[in-house]
C-alpha cells in the first residue's frame, strides 16, 4: 500500500516532469559554469592579462662589454674574460645522458662528475660545472638543452697580469673601474646597457623574445693607453732587480717621450696583480709615480741653475765661492758638501752637484724668481696627468720663506714634487724647454673601430729658452760623463741626466741613515727623445745609498734594454715605436711632422689576427691572409687565431696606397694564454736577441759570440712564455 | 516485423554531428597544447586516428540489438575488474598514478573501460528478472552499491582519485533513473554537502542546514526520519571543524588547496591559478590560433590531458569556450532525451547514466579549470587527448545512437 505511493523513479514519471528537472540541472550547471566563466574571461581578463604578461615576459638589462684597453701598439692589455655557471634542473632534463654528453664535450669536463653531482641532491638547480676566465663563449651562447641554465658574467681579465697595474687600475664586482684608467675613463670603458624582452616559459627557460627586443646594449670603447707592454716590462723587471740589489723599501721609475709627452711606462714597486685583487695588500695599488711626494734633492739643482742661467745672471763659467764645503747660514743652519772645495764654475756646481754652489746662486736669484721659475716648470701644480690620485706636491711662496728656505730650496728640500712632475720638468730641458702635458692616453676608439677621440700632444709653455736648455743639457751630460752620475753611461748612446739622494725627513729631523737615492735622464743626449726617471726609496741602512750608485746603474740597464727594444735609429726619429705620430701638431720646430699616406709597418707577429686587422683598416691598407677569404673567418671559434709572419717587415716606411700585407696566420687553443711568437733576430746582434727574446718573456741559452746565426725553435713558431730559446751566434770560437 | 524495423529505423544524425563537431574541437585544441612539443605531432596525429576508428565503432555499436549488450554486460564487468586488478600487478606509473598499461607504445587505461562495463552491467542488474528490481528496497540498493564500489576501490588503489569519484557519482543518476525515492536521495546527497559547506564557511552551513529543514517540511515524511536527515546534516557539518584539525598539517594542505590553490601556488594549486591565468587572459575573443602564451609557453603541464579547456579558454576567448560547452550541452541533453524517450528499459537506464556521466565530467573539469571545482584529474569528454578515454566516450555515445536506434524495442 506504501509501496504504491512512491513513484517509481524516473521511468514512471510523465515525460514533461522528467524534461522539468532535467532542464533544472541544466540551468542550474549554466548558471554556475558559465556565469564563473564570464567572471574569470570578461569581468578579470585585464588582471589575467597582466599576470599572464608578467609570467612570460622579464625585462633584463644585458651588460655591455667593457671597452679594452690597448697598449699604443694595440697590444690589448685588459679584455674580458668570462665566469660560465652551468646548472641543471633533473627534472627538466629530457635525456640526462645525452644531455651531459654534450655539455661535457663543450666544458671539456668530466660527465661523470656531473652525473654525481645530480644525484647528490634533490634541488631543482644544481651547478655541475663552473669555469672561470672563458675567453670564447659563443659555444655556450647556442647552446639551448632543457632543463639546462648557463649563465655568464664578465670579469675583467688583464693579459699581462701585474704589467702596468698601477696604470690600468681595476674593476670592482659591479665591473665599475676603481683606480687607473679604469677609473678615469670608465665613462667611455663602461658603454650603455641593453635590455631586453625574455619570454620565459613555463618550465623556466628563457628566450629573448625577438619582437620585443628594446634597446640592444652598447659595448664600451676602447682605451689605447700611450704605455708600451714591452717597455713596461724592461722597467718592472729592472726596478725589480734594482730594490733588491740596493735593499730599498720601493721604487718608482717613470718613462716619457720627452717630445711628445707620452708616457710609455710606470711603475712603481711593490705592484699588484689586478687579476687577484682579493688579497687585502693594498700597498701595490698606489701609483706612487704620480700619489707619492717627497723631497727631489739634488735634482732639483737644475731648476735653480735653469733660472739663474735663464735670467742672465750666471754663464757657464761663472766662479761661485763654494766655501770649502761648509756654509753657515745661521744657527743649526749649515749647508755641507760631500767634497768640499773653495770655488767651484757655475757648470761644475751641477756636474758635482755641490750643495753650498746651488745655495749660493739660489741667493743671487732671489725667492721671487726662484718661485716663478719652480711654478713655471710646473712644480707644485698638477701636472694634468689624466689619471686619479695625483698629489700636487708642495711648493712654499716667497711669503713663507725663512732665514735659509731658499737655500734650502735650491737643492730640493723643503720642497715636495712627485716622480712626475720633476721628470716633466727635466723633460723640457731636453725638448728645447718646451714643457708638455703628460700623456697616458692616446686614444678612444668606438667598438667598431671608429676613432673617437685622440690625444695630441700639448705643450704647456716654454719654461726655459732654447739656448738655455742646450747649456743644461750639456751640463746634464757632463754629470754623466765625469761627475756623479757616471754609472748611468749608456753602451750605445749618449745620456744626460742628474743624480739626487735626500736623507729621508723623520719626526727628530733629517735621518743620518735613511734615504733616497734618484736619477733622472734621458737620451740620446744630442737628440733626447726618451727621459727615464729611477727612484729608489727608503735605502736604510744599505751600503750605497746615493742616486749616482743606486739609481744611475738601473736607469743604464733600463735605457740599454729599451734602445735595443726600439732600435738604435729609431731614437732620432719620431717615430720611434712604431707609432704614427704624423698628426702631431707640436709646437716645438725640431720636430717633423710626416706625409700623412706613410706609415711605419707594425710588428703584428704575436698579435691577435682581429686586432691587427682593426690596425690594418683604420690605416687603410690592403691585406690577404694565407687560407682565409672571408672575414667571418678571421675569428674561429675556440682559438686565438695569431699572426706568425707578415710580408712585410716591421719598422719599414711605407705608403699606404700601394702596400699589401700579407699574413700567415697559426691558431693557438684559447687556454694557452701566454703564447708569443719567436721574433726574427737572426742577423741582430745577441743584445739586441736578448732583449727582443726576453720583452716576449722567453728565456735564452746562447752559444758563441757575435751576431745571431741561428735560433731552435724556428722564427715564427708559437711558444710559451718561459720557453728556453737556443741562441747560435757565428762566432763559435 | 517489416514495419518493427522501420520503426526502430533510424539514425541519430544530430547526436552524430555533435559528436563530430566536438572531436573535431579537441583535436585543434590538442594540435595547438602540442604545439612546439618535441614529438608533438604525435599528439593530435593518434588522437585523429583514433577518434575515426572511433566513429566507425560507434557506428556499429548503435547496431547492437540491446539484449546482446545486456546479456554480455556482466562478462564485460568480470573482465573489467581483471584488468583493474591486472593493471594493480603490472601497470605502469604515471604521475602517480599506476592506472596505466603500455602496449606498443600507447597507455591503456582499464579503468575507463571498466566504467562502461559497470554502468552496463549496473544497468543490466536493476533491469533484470521477470519483475524490475526496487531499488528502494535496502538489499537491492547495497548490491548495487557494490557493483560500484569493488571497482571504485581498486581505482583508489590505482591512486586515481577522480575516476574513483567519477564511479562514485554514477551511482546517483541510475538510482535516481531506475526509481530510487527522491527523499532517499536526498538524504544520501545533503550529507555531502553539508560536509563541504561547514569546511568553506560556517555560516554558509547554517544557511544549507537551513534549506534542508525547509525541504523536509516540503517532503512531508515522517517526523523520525526528517530528524535522521537532519541530525545526520547537522553532524556531518559541525563535524569537519574538528575532524580537519586532527589532520597532519600536509593533509590539512591538501585539502585546503583543493579549495583555495592560491594557498600553494607552487604546488598543488599550481595548475588551477596557471589554468586561471591561461583562460582568463584568453578575454571575449582569445588571442587566436597557436597565440596563447600560457598554452605555448607550456606553463600548464600536460595541457593536451585533463587542462585542455585552457587552450580553448585562452585562444579562443569567451566565445570558443561558450562555443564548445553549448555544444556539449546540446550532446548531452540529447543523450538525456534519447533516454527518457526509450521504451527499452535497459538502454534508457544506460543512456541516463551515460548523460549523467558526460555532464559530470563536464562540469567538473571545466570548473576546476576556472577554480569553481576541486582539482580531479578527469578528462573532457572526446576533447583531452587520450585514447582509452576518447574510446571509452565514444563509445558510450555509441550507446546513446544505440538507444535512439532501438527506442521502440521494448526488449
Amino acid at each position: 500500500m506504501h509501496k504504491e505511493k512512491q513513484n517509481k523513479g524516473i521511468i514512471n514519471l510523465t515525460f514533461d516532469k522528467k524534461i522539468k528537472i532535467i532542464s533544472t540541472i541544466f540551468v542550474l550547471f549554466f548558471i554556475v559554469l558559465i556565469g564563473r566563466l564570464f567572471n574569470v574571461q570578461i569581468l578579470n581578463s585585464e588582471k589575467f592579462q597582466l599576470t599572464a604578461k608578467k609570467q612570460t615576459q622579464k625585462k633584463e638589462i644585458i651588460r655591455p662589454l667593457r671597452g679594452i684597453i690597448f697598449d699604443r701598439n694595440m697590444k690589448p692589455l685588459v679584455t674580458n674574460v668570462f665566469d660560465v655557471s652551468i646548472t641543471a634542473n633533473p627534472k627538466r632534463i629530457k635525456n640526462i645522458d645525452s644531455t651531459l654528453n654534450i655539455i661535457s664535450k663543450i666544458t671539456e669536463g668530466d660527465k661523470g662528475k656531473y652525473i654525481s653531482l645530480l644525484s647528490q641532491k634533490e634541488d631543482s638547480e644544481i651547478q655541475i660545472e663552473k669555469l672561470s676566465g672563458v675567453q670564447e663563449t659563443r659555444k655556450f651562447d647556442t647552446l639551448k638543452l632543457d632543463g639546462i641554465n648557463i649563465t655568464k658574467s664578465p670579469v675583467r681579465y688583464y693579459t699581462y697580469g701585474s704589467l702596468a697595474s698601477q696604470v690600468l687600475g681595476y674593476t670592482d664586482d659591479q665591473y665599475k673601474g676603481r683606480s687607473g684608467i679604469e677609473y678615469t675613463y670608465d665613462k667611455e670603458l663602461t658603454g650603455s646597457t641593453g635590455l631586453v624582452i625574455m619570454q620565459k616559459d613555463g618550465q623556466g627557460n628563457k628566450r629573448p623574445f625577438q619582437g620585443l627586443f628594446q634597446k640592444y646594449p652598447e659595448n664600451g670603447s676602447n682605451i689605447v693607453v700611450t704605455i708600451d707592454i714591452n717597455i713596461q716590462q724592461i722597467i718592472e723587471e729592472e726596478l725589480l732587480k734594482g730594490v733588491k740589489e740596493s735593499g730599498a723599501k720601493g721604487g718608482k721609475v717613470l718613462v716619457i717621450s720627452v717630445r711628445t709627452g707620452e708616457i710609455l711606462a710606470m711603475s712603481s714597486y711593490p705592484t699588484f696583480n689586478p687579476n687577484e685583487k682579493k688579497s687585502s695588500d693594498t700597498s701595490g695599488m698606489k701609483n706612487r709615480v704620480i700619489s707619492d711626494i717627497y723631497e727631489p734633492g739634488s735634482t732639483y739643482k737644475l731648476i735653480t741653475a735653469a733660472g739663474s742661467l735663464e735670467d742672465n745672471l750666471f754663464n757657464r763659467n761663472s766662479v761661485i765661492n763654494t766655501e770649502n764645503g761648509e756654509y753657515v747660514l745661521g744657527k743649526d743652519l749649515v749647508i755641507k758638501d760631500v767634497h768640499g772645495l773653495p770655488s767651484m764654475t757655475f757648470e761644475e756646481v751641477i756636474i758635482n752637484s755641490s750643495n753650498v754652489g746651488i745655495a749660493k746662486i739660489s741667493e743671487r736669484l732671489g725667492k721671487e724668481k726662484f718661485y716663478k721659475y719652480s711654478r713655471n716648470f710646473g712644480l707644485g701644480t698638477f701636472s694634468g696627468i689624466e689619471i686619479m690620485g695625483e698629489n700636487k706636491g708642495l711648493l712654499k711662496h716667497p711669503s713663507d720663506f725663512k732665514n735659509g728656505t731658499l737655500q734650502f730650496c735650491s737643492m730640493g728640500y723643503q720642497i715636495m714634487t712627485n716622480v712626475l712632475q720633476i721628470s716633466l720638468a727635466y723633460a723640457s730641458i731636453a725638448n728645447n724647454g718646451f714643457l708638455m702635458k703628460p700623456l697616458i692616453v692616446k686614444k678612444c676608439i668606438s667598438p667598431e673601430g671608429k676613432i673617437l677621440w685622440k690625444n695630441e700632444p700639448i705643450t704647456l709653455r716654454q719654461t726655459v729658452s732654447e739656448k738655455t736648455a742646450k747649456i743644461l743639457n750639456e751640463f746634464l751630460v757632463g754629470v754623466i760623463n765625469n761627475g756623479t752620475g757616471t754609472a748611468a753611461e749608456l753602451e750605445t748612446v749618449s745620456a744626460a741626466g742628474k743624480t739626487g739622494t735626500t736623507q729621508i725627513l723623520t719626526k727628530s729631523g733629517y735621518s743620518k741613515t735613511a734615504h733616497n737615492g734618484s736619477f733622472i735622464g734621458y737620451f740620446p743626449s744630442d737628440s733626447p727623445s726618451l727621459l727615464v726617471a729611477v727612484y729608489m726609496d727608503e735605502l736604510v741602512n744599505t751600503g750605497d745609498f746615493y742616486g749616482g750608485k743606486v739609481a744611475a746603474p738601473v736607469f743604464k740597464r733600463i735605457s740599454d734594454r729599451i734602445i735595443e727594444y726600439v732600435g738604435q735609429n729609431s731614437l732620432y726619429s719620431p717615430e720611434f715605436l712604431n707609432e704614427d705620430f704624423n698628426k702631431l701638431q707640436i709646437a716645438s720646430k725640431d720636430i717633423k711632422t710626416k706625409n700623412e699616406n706613410e706609415f711605419i709597418m707594425p710588428d703584428f707577429t704575436g698579435m691577435e689576427l682581429r686586432n691587427a686587422i682593426t690596425i690594418l683598416n683604420e690605416k687603410k691598407i690592403k691585406f690577404e691572409i694565407e687560407g682565409i677569404k672571408n672575414e667571418k673567418e678571421t675569428i674561429a671559434k675556440g682559438v686565438r687565431r695569431l699572426v706568425v709572419e707578415q710580408s712585410i717587415a716591421a719598422g719599414k716606411e711605407i705608403n699606404e696606397k700601394d702596400a699589401t700585407i700579407k699574413f700567415k696566420i697559426k691558431d693557438v687553443k684559447s687556454e694557452w694564454n701566454n703564447t708569443q711568437v719567436i721574433p726574427d733576430v737572426v742577423g741582430l746582434s745577441l743584445r739586441q736577441a736578448i732583449t727582443k727574446l726576453s720583452t716576449r718573456g722567453f728565456n735564452v741559452e746562447i752559444t758563441g759570440t757575435g751576431k745571431v746565426e741561428s735560433i731552435e725553435p724556428k722564427v715564427g713558431e708559437l711558444m710559451p712564455n718561459g720557453t728556453k730559446v737556443k741562441i747560435i751566434a757565428n762566432n763559435k770560437n | 516485423m517489416k514495419r518493427e524495423r522501420e520503426f526502430n529505423s533510424g539514425f541519430d544524425i544530430l547526436l552524430f554531428l555533435l559528436t563530430l563537431a566536438i572531436l573535431a574541437f579537441g583535436i585543434v585544441a590538442i594540435y595547438s597544447a602540442t604545439y612546439g612539443n618535441t614529438g608533438g605531432t604525435e599528439y593530435y596525429m593518434k588522437q585523429l586516428i583514433f577518434a575515426i576508428a572511433g566513429v566507425i565503432m560507434v557506428i556499429g555499436i548503435s547496431y547492437i540489438p540491446p539484449r546482446y549488450i545486456a546479456v554480455t554486460s556482466y562478462y564485460m564487468y568480470g573482465f573489467g575488474l581483471l584488468l583493474l586488478i591486472a593493471v594493480l600487478l603490472f601497470g605502469k606509473t604515471i604521475n602517480g598514478n599506476k592506472s596505466w598499461f603500455y602496449v606498443g607504445g600507447f597507455g591503456i587505461q582499464p579503468s575507463e573501460f571498466a566504467k562502461l562495463a559497470t554502468l552496463l552491467a549496473v544497468s543490466h542488474f536493476l533491469n533484470h528478472g521477470d519483475e524490475k528490481k526496487d531499488v528502494n528496497d535496502i538489499k537491492v540498493l547495497i548490491k548495487t552499491a557494490l557493483f560500484i564500489a569493488v571497482p571504485a576501490v581498486l581505482i583508489k588503489l590505482q591512486h586515481d582519485t577522480g575516476t574513483m569519484i567519477v564511479f562514485l557519482s554514477m551511482m546517483i543518476p541510475i538510482l535516481w533513473a531506475s526509481g530510487l525515492n527522491t527523499f532517499f536521495l536526498f538524504g544520501i546527497i545533503t550529507p555531502v554537502l553539508s560536509v563541504i559547506l561547514g569546511f568553506l564557511n560556517p555560516i554558509f552551513f547554517y544557511v544549507g542546514l537551513l534549506i534542508v529543514i525547509i525541504a523536509l517540511i516540503f517532503f512531508k515524511r515522517n517526523l523520525f526520519a526528517s530528524i535522521a536527515v537532519f541530525a545526520i546534516n547537522l553532524a556531518a557539518g559541525m563535524s569537519v571543524q574538528f575532524l580537519f584539525s586532527r589532520l597532519a598539517q600536509y593533509q590539512q594542505d591538501r585539502i585546503n588547496a583543493v579549495f583555495n590553490p592560491e594557498l600553494d601556488p607552487l604546488r598543488s594549486g599550481y595548475n588551477v591559478i596557471q589554468s586561471k591565468v591561461a583562460i582568463g587572459s584568453g578575454g571575449l575573443y582569445g588571442k587566436g590560433y597557436l597565440q596563447g602564451s600560457q598554452t605555448q609557453l607550456k606553463f600548464i603541464p600536460e595541457q593536451w590531458t585533463d587542462f585542455i579547456f585552457c587552450m580553448i579558454g585562452e585562444e579562443f576567448g569567451y566565445i570558443g569556450a561558450m562555443i564548445l560547452i553549448t555544444l556539449y550541452v546540446m550532446l548531452i541533453l540529447k543523450v538525456f532525451f534519447n533516454g527518457l524517450n526509450s521504451k527499452n528499459s535497459y538502454m534508457s537506464l544506460v543512456t541516463i547514466g551515460i548523460g549523467g556521466l558526460l555532464l559530470f565530467h563536464l562540469s567538473i573539469n571545466v570548473g576546476m579549470t576556472i577554480g569553481v571545482m576541486p582539482v580531479i584529474g578527469i578528462p573532457l569528454p572526446m576533447v583531452s587527448y587520450g585514447v582509452s578515454s576518447l574510446l571509452s566516450f565514444l563509445a558510450m555515445i555509441g550507446f546513446a545512437l544505440n538507444t535512439y536506434r532501438h527506442r521502440n524495442t521494448y526488449v
